[in-house]
């Protein structure tokens, strides 16, 4: 069951329209937390952990692809899914990344349904 | 000055006019390269980022202040609005329009399996237009500006 969020993106309104995406799609009473860089991320993770992270990938003091490297080489957070919200990703990049262990990766600007979808599909393979 | 290739110009375009239809929930139109009539004292917010890869470029956007103002609103509420330019909140929304513009103008233009590399964008202080490759575009009725300067 998801009840803790992690939203990760250096820009505040990102942030906010992530939040109001999950919230429309049925998340309103999740324990949303937010970070701006990979490197807080980590932080908050290591504190407290997480049900699910949606994380973009061009930020500044560690960026989206090295946070993913850090979740999935650690024993307590390498089974926590991990959702990309980004603007750069290509088709290659896509499936780089979903070769990684990523989850889904949806392409800004993104739709409530678009995320209810890939979070649909996340809690009915695990 | 370096002149855009066609297929460049309407990748930038299309990029602009889906990024503001989804976000702001604004259409897109009159798209010129005209440099238009646009008064002096009206005031504009902008913001640029560099495109590395799969070209290397420099993209900005102009926005009339008041304009971005209501999409703030739109999207998020009087609530956050009405603090948005002291608090910081129309600065980054107009960053994270320029990042999202410039990420699907740059994938759109990667080939086979070529690698997309932004900057970060960030506020620009001299919003008065530049002449190269610069581009206007009018939403509800208002211009906004933006430009494409390659780097060499």
């Amino acid at each position: 069951m998801i009840e803790r969020i992690l939203i990760v993106d250096d820009s505040v309104t990102a942030r906010m329209m992530i939040r109001r995406c999950l919230e429309i799609a049925g998340f309103q009473n999740a324990r949303f937390r937010e970070a701006s860089h990979g490197k807080e991320a980590l932080t908050l993770l290591r504190q407290d952990g997480a049900d699910l992270i949606l994380t973009d990938l061009n930020m500044p003091e560690m960026d989206g692809k090295t946070l993913i490297r850090h979740i999935k080489s650690s024993p307590r957070l390498n089974l926590t899914p991990v959702i990309v919200i980004s603007s750069i990703t290509t088709e290659k990049e896509e499936e780089d990344l979903l070769s990684h262990g990523v989850a889904a990766v949806i392409r800004k600007p993104m739709s409530p349904m678009v995320i209810m979808e890939a979070i649909a599909a996340i809690e009915s393979s695990s | 000055m370096d002149t855009l290739s066609e297929s460049v110009i309407t990748a930038l375009r299309n990029a602009i006019q889906e990024t503001f239809e989804t976000l702001t929930f604004s259409e897109v139109s009159e798209w010129s390269t005209r440099k238009p009539d646009l008064s002096p004292a009206e005031p504009r917010i902008g913001s640029a980022i560099e495109i590395r890869t799969p070209i290397h470029a420099r993209f900005t956007l102009l926005l009339n202040h008041s304009q971005c103002l209501e999409f703030v609103d739109t999207a998020y509420g009087p609530d956050v609005a009405e603090s948005a330019s002291e608090s910081g909140i129309l600065q980054d929304y107009i960053n994270e329009l320029v990042n999202t513009i410039a990420g699907r103008f740059a994938a759109s233009l990667v080939q086979n399996n070529g690698q997309l590399l932004l900057g970060l964008p960030h506020a620009i202080d001299d919003t008065q237009p530049t002449p190269q490759n610069l581009f206007a575009f009018t939403i509800d009725g208002i211009t906004s500006l933006c430009s494409l300067v390659l780097v060499t």
